[in-house]
C-alpha cells in the first residue's frame, strides 16, 4: 500500500492535470473554497476509480470523506489494499 | 457505427469515455462551449482534449444541421442530459435514428429535474430510461430502462449520481444490441395515461409551507438538497422575523403537534423542532448570511417560522 505523502501526491496532480483546479493545500475545504463542483466531483470519482483501482459507493460512503485532500488521502488509505470497495 | 454524442454535465462526460473506449466511432460532440457553473470540467473540454471535433449545444435547433449530421454519415445521434430541443430535420438525419438518456422513469417524470419531483412525491423507486426521441420531449419508446430504490436517506444529489451510474449501461446495450441489428431493439411504446411532463418551476416557489405534513416537508428539503453542490431547485426557503434562511436538511420526528405550523420547538440530536400540520419535523444545516449552520444556532424555542405570502 502506498504511504499517505504519495496518495496525497497523486491527489493533488489529479486535481491539477484533470481537473484543472488548483488545491491551495491539502486540509483545504473543497467544498467550501469552491474548488469542487458537482461536475468535478463525480469526474474525480471518475479518477479515484480510474487511478486507484477503487470502486466507491456513495451509498455506503460519507461526503465528508470528500472534503480535503487529507481526508480523501485517509480514505483511501484505510483501504489498506484489503478491500478495493469504498 | 458513426455516432454523433449531443451532451451536459456529467452523464455526457462519462458517456463520451464510454464511447471513445468503444469501436465505434464518434464524429463529434455538440454541448455548450461556457460551462454552466463556472467549471472548467466539461463536456466540451473533455471532447477537445479527446480530438474531437465540437459544436454549439445550439446547433441541433438548427435544421441545416441535418446536412452536417447526414454529410458525416451519422448513424446513431445519442443526446445526454442535453437541454435543447432537436429540430424535426436534425431528429430524421441520423440514419438508425436519435436516442436520449433520461433520468427518471417514463412515462412517469417526463420534463425537467425529474430526481427532484421524483423525490419531492416521496417516491421509493426511482429510475433512468433510454428511449427513441420522437418531436414531443420525452415521449419516444422507452427502449431500456433501470429501476432502483430509493430509500429515505436519499437527496437530489445521490439519486442523480445513481441516475448517471445506471444509466452508463442503458447506453452500452443499445450499442451491443444495435450492433447485432437493428431489428432486435425493443420498442415500448409509452402508457400516456401514465405520462405526466414537468417544467422548470418549483414547488411553492422554492419556500417552505409548514402547514402541511411534516412527510412532504421532509420530502421537499431532500429533494432541493444536492450539498454541498448547487442544486437545480435551489435551497428551500424559511423566515423567522427578519431571519431568512435556507434549509439544507430535515428529517421527520414521528412526534406528533398540536402545535400551530411553523412553531419551533425544542432542540433534539438531529436539530431543532419545528411543528408541522401533523408532526414535529427536525431542521438540522441550514445556510444563514451565506454561512451554513447548524439550525440551533439561529432558532430558538418559540420563534415562529411564517410562510412567505400568507
Amino acid at each position: 500500500m502506498q504511504d499517505l505523502q504519495t496518495i496525497g501526491n497523486e491527489l493533488a496532480e489529479i486535481f491539477s492535470l484533470k481537473l484543472h483546479v488548483e488545491v491551495p493545500s491539502y486540509d483545504a475545504d473543497l467544498f467550501e473554497t469552491g474548488v469542487l463542483d458537482s461536475l468535478q466531483f463525480v469526474e474525480l470519482l471518475f479518477q479515484l476509480e480510474q487511478q486507484f483501482g477503487v470502486h466507491i459507493s456513495l451509498d455506503e460512503t460519507d461526503l465528508e470523506n470528500f472534503r480535503s485532500i487529507e481526508r480523501i488521502t485517509v480514505m483511501l488509505a484505510g483501504q489498506n489494499g484489503n478491500s478495493k470497495r469504498i | 457505427m458513426n455516432i454523433l454524442l449531443v451532451g451536459e454535465e456529467s452523464a455526457g462526460i462519462r458517456v463520451l469515455r464510454l464511447l471513445a473506449e468503444s469501436c465505434h466511432r464518434v464524429v463529434g460532440v455538440v454541448a455548450s462551449p461556457k460551462p454552466r457553473y463556472g467549471s472548467p470540467v466539461t463536456l466540451w473540454n473533455t471532447a477537445l482534449k479527446l480530438g474531437y471535433r465540437t459544436w454549439a449545444a445550439e446547433s441541433v435547433k438548427d435544421p441545416s444541421f441535418a446536412r452536417r449530421i447526414r454529410t458525416d454519415e451519422v448513424d446513431l445521434l445519442l443526446n445526454i442530459h442535453s437541454l435543447h430541443v432537436l429540430s424535426t430535420e436534425v431528429l430524421q438525419a441520423p440514419k438508425i435514428g436519435c436516442f436520449n438518456l433520461h433520468p427518471g422513469p417514463l412515462p412517469r417524470y417526463a420534463g425537467l429535474n425529474p430526481v427532484c419531483w421524483a423525490l419531492y412525491f416521496g417516491e421509493t423507486t426511482h429510475g433512468v430510461t433510454l428511449h427513441g426521441m420522437t418531436a414531443e420531449i420525452d415521449a419516444g419508446p422507452i427502449i431500456y430502462q433501470s429501476l432502483f430504490p430509493i430509500c429515505e436517506e436519499d437527496t437530489g444529489f445521490s439519486v442523480s449520481l445513481r441516475c448517471i451510474k445506471e444509466g452508463l449501461p442503458l447506453v452500452s446495450r443499445l450499442l451491443a444490441t444495435l450492433a447485432e441489428g437493428l431489428e432486435n431493439l425493443p420498442k415500448v411504446s409509452q402508457d400516456r395515461n401514465h405520462w405526466h411532463y414537468y417544467g422548470r418551476g418549483v414547488p411553492h416557489g422554492g419556500q417552505v409551507i409548514w402547514s402541511v405534513n411534516a412527510r412532504q416537508v421532509a420530502n421537499f428539503v431532500r429533494a432541493c438538497n444536492f450539498s454541498p453542490f448547487l442544486s437545480p431547485w435551489g435551497m428551500p426557503q424559511a423566515r423567522a422575523g427578519d431571519r431568512i434562511f435556507s434549509i439544507i436538511t430535515a428529517k421527520r420526528t414521528g412526534s406528533s403537534t398540536n402545535s400551530p405550523p411553523g412553531t419551533v420547538g425544542c432542540p433534539d440530536s438531529f436539530g431543532i423542532r419545528v411543528a408541522c400540520a401533523d408532526e414535529w419535523i427536525s431542521v438540522g444545516k441550514i445556510k444563514f448570511e451565506d454561512k451554513l449552520a447548524d439550525a440551533i444556532e439561529v432558532l430558538h424555542a418559540g420563534d415562529y417560522l411564517e410562510e412567505h405570502g400568507r
